[in-house]
């Protein structure tokens, strides 16, 4: 076996012809680009700031929207890494260079940087103020994330004027989330699902919205770990273990909901009957004969089904529990 | 020759110091002109100072004890509860803060934090947070079963009459008492953070969690099955202590984090209710065994020049875990001798990386990549139980079994580019590779690839559209021979040759000024393509979308859908030949509702409904084709909240909510406590309610907030 091939057989089928078409569009992009501009800028046409900060800014936007934000940690003036903190920016800090808007007339006011799902400001303008303090500031993985990778702006999700930002607070944050994932939003009404809708939890609960090195943005290092968060009776080791347990919690439950008891993807016995056939009661053909009604009601069908009698299904830790019966 | 490649290898490193250089360097960027900060008084900006805060109190009545319903929300009990929340914020102007919040303290789900710390020093914050689970109220399951005083031992009654099947339980009837099957977590936490220093800080957090209720578990004995109230009584205590330093460049996060699980209990014995053969009056059932997760966590970031990122992640440890182990069995009829060892002393290791590379190299092109491993490594040392292993608590066997340790190593790598045709269509391609080992298993190694392509489209401002087609190809390799009560024609889905194609596609639309419109579907097709027997094939089609309307400002409309369907094919062989099952799940919803805010200063008014219906079949064929009853779910629920702004402190809300759920379920419906003569159960039916909710609030602000809000001109 050649460990030192992480692409394998798995991806010699058709992926050697992905990989290959990626290699032509790398090399016709980097033969066919422009390079990126870094040239300081004219000074006789860079901006300038306003005279008096904030107090020029609140001449004009004085309601109370826009000074919601002196409620929260941007408005706080004694943190020196606040955009109101001593010899900081203030409105500018985030908004850009603001001395020609102040004076500006009518149609001629040049804009200044906003943030907002419709801002004429480009997303990556927008971003790019956020993210001069936020991206070294915390253990964000935003750039190469999916959500900046799909074009998003911070404000398509933060509200930072409001005292109250939404999307922070557990009872109200997939409100927010489901803006975009409408599956998901649909998922969280299914019979069996997490307490999103009832507010109890957030999508931040399992997911790391800034990005993560896992490929779904998981808060754990892997679904796993993610899950035992919370169910951490689940972590083992046992003395018997359940394999697919132990691999990959989402190979049987569907985390976002299900139709099925216990958010299984699907149900038993034929959930378990994709993994166990050996001969014996794995293998036999259950039918709606089992159900009651049925000409044979059977505990292999109805109520736990498998788990009836193999109710250790995440792993048993007694010493005859070699079935996940004990 | 040599010197050819040496001059060859020469270039290679010279190009490659090149573009670090490059990358490294200091970047240019457009900067503004230095500002004058000698005349920013802010002497306008209306600081919080003081104290701000909002009460909340009010009453609800609800209609119907369903647990269902009140399954997250414990709304579980019909009648009155009362309703009472606050959150508000004091301020000094040396920057001392204190922060507090409480919500549902009527109810036990709630939670309630308080925070305390100077700007830019320190934060300390003390948190609760309590949540019940309601799966069965009283009123919907029973148990012949009590609780032993120590919590793991469960009784049937005296003059219990055990019987070969249910239908002989004579004294079942009499002897069933309601109980809930809920449980309650309810956790405490401090959050510590200090700046020690410009750029340097460090953390801390506690956690302790207890958790306490029932379950419902299946335990047998051989030949029968039967329902059990399953005690749960455990607490979790978790902390992480560590550091942070920030940089213009990137920053480094280091923390050690501790977990540990602690069960109240070892195990569970029960009485048989059954005809106690080869003496088994009892049984016993593991529990949850105590683990202690131990980990090393780095997080590390770096910024570069043309927009280059690279992150990095990395969490080393272990997971401990030494319960003591149950005896063999509870019979005392049996003698299987003893335990190799107290515990299994189980032995984990767990080390997973990270890491992520994005950079924009030129105008049009961002190139994005990502590579990780996990290791899962299991180091327990091996366990043998010789000539004392007992089948359902009545067959001592003869033989040796030794439990597999099953390891885990899985290698991911991702690269995706990017080119910005015009400034408004972007292409991307990508592909992506995970190897997967594993021991002990059907196959040592499976090797996925996935190869994708789309565009991103903004054709004009306020539309965005997302096209994703793909290709997956997942291997096995190196199968073990089966044994031979094993089919060797059968694959384990998890472990089998897999095709996969896939659609995604993304729409965000404002079409009107006034209109927005939203759409997610995604498409899924896989073929098992080497599996004669197990799982065929399998599709997955979902797509959800809405409209919403703002006609003016505090205004909207909205009506939403979505819409899923997931089919299955799995086949099998057993003695009376091939069979095979069909699986067909849909799930519709659709919502529809509206929101007014303000209106003349007053009045805010939310009207929503929604509407959720699933249907699962399956079905089946063997020697005839044969369908299972659908399994239905139908959820409605609707919700009128009014409310009313007498001054800028005090408001009042009135509201209406009433939902209802119908569903049928197979596996439960017509299912009684000895309806099969193998199974004893505890009697629960599929979900079934109807509940509405009413409730009134009064609001009341303390503080200044909104009065400072107003600026003078």
């Amino acid at each position: 076996m050649n460990n030192t091939i992480l692409f394998g057989r798995g991806l010699r089928r058709t992926g050697i012809a992905w990989g290959a078409a990626l290699a032509v569009a790398a090399g016709l992009c980097l033969l066919g680009a422009p390079r990126v501009s870094v040239a300081a800028d004219d000074p006789a046409t860079t901006p300038t700031y306003s005279k008096k900060g904030a107090d020029t800014c609140l001449n004009c936007h004085d309601d109370a929207s826009i000074a919601g934000i002196f409620q929260t940690k941007h408005g706080a003036p004694n943190n020196p890494d606040s955009p109101f903190g001593h010899g900081q920016m203030q409105c500018e800090a985030c908004h850009g260079p603001g001395a020609a808007h102040a004076t500006g007339k009518g149609k001629n006011r040049p804009a200044v940087i906003r943030f907002a799902r419709d801002s004429i400001t480009p997303t990556a303008a927008q971003n790019k103020q956020c993210l001069g303090c936020h991206e070294t500031s915390t253990k964000h993985q935003w750039s190469g994330s999916a959500h900046a990778v799909a074009g998003l702006a911070c404000a398509n999700c933060h509200q930072l004027h409001q005292s109250r930002d939404k999307v922070l607070a557990k009872a109200d944050q997939a409100e927010v989330c489901f803006g975009c994932h409408k599956t998901q939003q649909a998922n969280s009404l299914k019979p069996y699902a997490h307490p999103i809708r009832q507010g109890e939890m957030a999508c931040s609960s399992c997911h790391e919205p800034h990005g993560s090195t896992t490929k779904t943005a998981l808060k754990g290092a892997t679904v796993n770990e993610t899950c035992y968060s919370c169910h951490q009776e689940l972590r083992g080791p046992y003395v018997w273990e359940h394999t697919p347990a132990t691999e990959n919690c989402a190979l049987c439950h569907d985390a976002h909901g299900s139709i099925h008891p216990a958010m299984l993807k699907q149900r038993g016995p034929f959930l378990c009957q994709q993994c166990h056939s050996v001969q014996g009661h794995p293998s036999v053909a259950y039918g709606p004969s089992g159900i009651v009604g049925g000409t044979a009601p059977s505990p292999m069908v109805l109520a736990g089904s498998c788990t009836n009698c193999h109710t250790q299904v995440h792993g048993s830790n007694h010493p005859s529990g070699r079935n996940l019966t004990r | 020759m040599n010197g050819l490649k040496v001059k060859m290898k020469g270039s290679r490193n010279l190009l490659l110091a090149g573009a670090v250089a490059a990358i490294l360097s200091p970047v240019q960027v457009a900067m503004s002109a230095e500002a004058d900060t000698s005349e920013w008084k802010c002497s306008k900006c209306p600081f919080q100072v003081g104290t701000d805060a909002t009460v909340t109190v009010g009453a609800g009545s609800v209609s119907d004890a369903t647990a269902k319903f009140g399954e997250y929300n414990d709304l579980d009990e019909d009648g009155g509860y009362a309703i009472a929340s606050f959150d508000g914020r004091s301020r000094t102007e040396t920057g001392w803060y204190l922060s507090y919040e409480g919500h549902k303290l009527g109810l036990d789900t709630r939670d309630a934090a308080v925070t305390v710390g100077k700007e830019g020093i320190f934060s300390a914050r003390l948190s609760y947070d309590g949540i019940v689970r309601h799966q069965y109220g009283d009123e919907d399951t029973s148990t012949p079963f009590s609780v032993g005083a120590d919590g793991q031992s469960l009784f049937l009654p005296s003059g219990w009459v055990r019987a070969g099947s249910t239908t002989g339980m004579t004294m079942l009837s009499a002897s069933l008492t309601p109980i809930a099957i809920e449980t309650e977590r309810k956790a405490g936490g401090v959050d510590l953070k200090w700046r020690v220093a410009k750029s340097f800080d460090l953390f801390a957090n506690f956690r302790s969690e207890d958790k306490q209720g029932t379950r419902i578990a299946g335990v047998g004995n051989f030949v029968n099955a039967l329902q059990i109230p399953k005690p749960i009584d455990s607490t979790t205590e978790s902390y992480e202590f560590g550091v942070q330093w920030n940089a213009s460049m990137g920053f480094v996060r280091a923390s050690y984090y501790v977990s540990k699980y602690d069960n109240e209990y070892n195990g569970l014995t029960w009485d048989n209710p059954y005809t106690a053969f080869n003496g088994m009056i009892t049984g016993g059932t593991a529990v949850a065994p105590d683990n202690k997760l131990k980990q090393f966590l780095l997080n590390a970031g770096v910024h570069l020049a043309y927009d280059t990122s690279i992150s990095f992640q990395a969490a080393m440890g272990k997971v401990e875990q030494d319960s003591p182990l149950m005896a063999f069995t509870t019979n005392t009829a049996l003698s299987p001798g003893a335990l190799p060892r107290d515990s299994l002393n189980g032995d984990l290791k767990v080390n997973h990386y990270g890491l992520n590379l994005s950079s924009r190299p030129f105008d049009k092109v961002y190139i994005r990549g990502s590579a990780r491993y996990d290791q899962r490594k299991d180091e327990t040392a091996a366990i043998t139980f010789a000539d004392g292993y007992v089948e359902s608590d009545q067959f001592v066997t003869i033989g040796a079994y030794t439990p597999q340790r099953y390891d885990y190593l899985r290698r991911q790598g991702e690269l995706e580019g990017e080119y910005a045709l015009w400034e408004n269509v972007r292409f991307f391609i990508g592909m992506r590779g995970e190897k997967l080992r594993r021991t002990n298993q059907d196959v040592d190694e499976t090797t996925e690839g996935t190869g994708y392509s789309g565009v991103r489209l903004t054709p004009y401002a306020g539309v965005m559209l997302m096209l994703r087609i793909g290709e997956t190809h997942k291997d096995a390799a190196d199968a073990r021979a089966p044994e031979a009560w094993e089919n060797p024609s059968f694959w384990k889905y998890n472990l089998a040759n897999r095709d996969r194609d896939f659609t995604d596609l993304k729409l965000n639309w404002a079409a009107f000024e006034t209109v927005t419109v939203g759409l997610d579907a995604q498409v899924a097709n896989d073929t098992y393509r080497l599996s004669p027997y197990g799982l065929k094939s399998g599709s997955d089609r979902r797509g959800a979308g809405n409209i919403t309307w703002m006609p003016k400002e505090g205004l909207s409309f909205y009506v939403d859908g979505g819409y899923q369907q997931m089919k299955a094919l799995q086949t099998n062989v057993n003695t009376s030949g091939e069979w095979s099952a069909e699986h067909e799940d849909t799930y519709k919803t659709y919502g529809l509702g509206a929101k007014l805010t303000d209106l003349g200063g007053k009045w805010d008014v939310t009207v929503d409904y929604s509407e959720a219906k699933s249907t699962g079949d399956i079905t089946t064929t063997s020697a005839t084709t044969s369908a299972f009853p659908s399994n239905n779910s139908k959820l409605q629920s609707g919700r009128v909240i009014v409310s009313y702004k007498f001054s800028e402190q005090l408001s009042l809300s009135v509201g209406a909510r009433l939902e209802r759920l119908k569903s049928s379920d197979w596996a439960l419906q017509n299912l009684d406590y000895a309806t099969v003569p193998t199974l004893l159960t505890m009697g629960q039916d599929p979900y079934n309610y109807d509940a509405k909710v009413y409730a009134f609030t009064v609001r009341y602000n303390f503080g200044p907030r909104r009065a400072t809000a107003v600026v003078d001109k």
